[in-house]
């Protein structure tokens, strides 16, 4: 058990990646950003395609 | 790709509101040529940006897959479009865009690829022309009048994807461009983007969402196209 303790002690965490991903702070729905755009005022880019954009190429 | 590009991702995290939402899943074609070859492969390559005015209503479209540097341009355009003063609503930002794709000469046919905001005092970003954005070709694409399946399947892997890219994104300003266009801008009525989305891909894209098979089964079986049969 101690080994198992301390062994979680020292432990160093993982290192978090500070690169932003390129789909961080797009919304998954048209309505959603609309709600947001509403406060923002700033226009909407929609973007529609198969599958899932974070599962693309794009 | 796109998304990725320091460019594009500037311009988007500045002056939009961005969603993304799945048409569904990415279509799979295999085909059994016996004798253990199969040919396995997706239907890909099929996507629409859709630019909105805060409260949702569409005023322009990029359907297809562009050059980073096109896409930036594209969206920095939408942005001064939707940023001129004037503009209240997305009739006015679609009769704005009318406006900038009317050539000077006003005997000249409207031409719906090419867009000129010149007389925009708005600023949103470059407006240099980006190097490696290819000119405006105004030869229609061989392949636009090709089956659609043929059209949907993505390119051999043996063929170069920057070339590819290049050859798309000239397809996308000198023929999608302009007829997903002239699509937004008869649908004057429209609100939201679901009101065109379903036109662009039928009539432009060859993709029909109406149909679980997308259009794409009389194509495959040589029959018409019906309603769906089950699997």
């Amino acid at each position: 058990m101690i080994p198992i303790l301390l062994a979680s002690l020292l432990a160093v965490p993982a290192e978090e990646s500070t690169t932003p991903r390129p789909f961080d702070g797009w919304h998954e729905s048209f309505e959603e950003a609309r709600d947001a755009a509403a406060v923002s005022g700033r226009p909407i880019l929609l973007f529609e395609l198969f599958g899932r954009l974070d599962e693309e190429r794009c | 790709m796109i998304f990725r590009d320091e460019a594009v991702r500037n311009v988007l995290r500045t002056h939009f509101e961005c969603a993304w939402e799945s048409l569904g899943p990415v279509p799979q074609v295999r085909i059994d040529f016996g004798g253990g070859d199969v040919l396995e492969t997706t239907l890909g390559g099929n996507v629409l940006t859709t630019f909105c005015l805060s409260d949702g209503t569409p005023f322009d479209v990029l359907p297809g897959v562009v050059l980073p540097e096109a896409y930036a341009r594209a969206a920095a355009e939408a942005c001064t479009l939707a940023a001129v003063s004037s503009v209240r609503t997305a009739a006015e930002a679609r009769k704005h865009l009318r406006d900038a794709l009317r050539p000077a000469d006003s005997s000249s046919p409207v031409d719906l690829g090419v867009i000129d905001l010149s007389g925009v005092q708005v600023f949103v970003g470059s407006t240099e022309e980006p190097s490696s954005v290819p000119s405006l070709d105004v030869t229609v694409s061989k392949s636009f009048g090709e089956a659609p399946i043929h059209a949907s399947l993505p390119p051999p892997p043996s063929t170069d994807p920057a070339t590819l890219l290049l050859g798309d994104t000239r397809k996308v300003q000198s023929t999608l461009r302009p007829a997903a266009r002239a699509i937004l801008l008869e649908t004057e009525n429209a609100r939201t983007p679901a009101d065109t989305t379903p036109a662009i891909f039928r009539r432009v894209l060859k993709i029909d969402l109406e149909d679980r098979y997308l259009g794409l089964r009389g194509v495959l079986t040589g029959q018409q196209a019906g309603p769906p049969t089950g699997r």
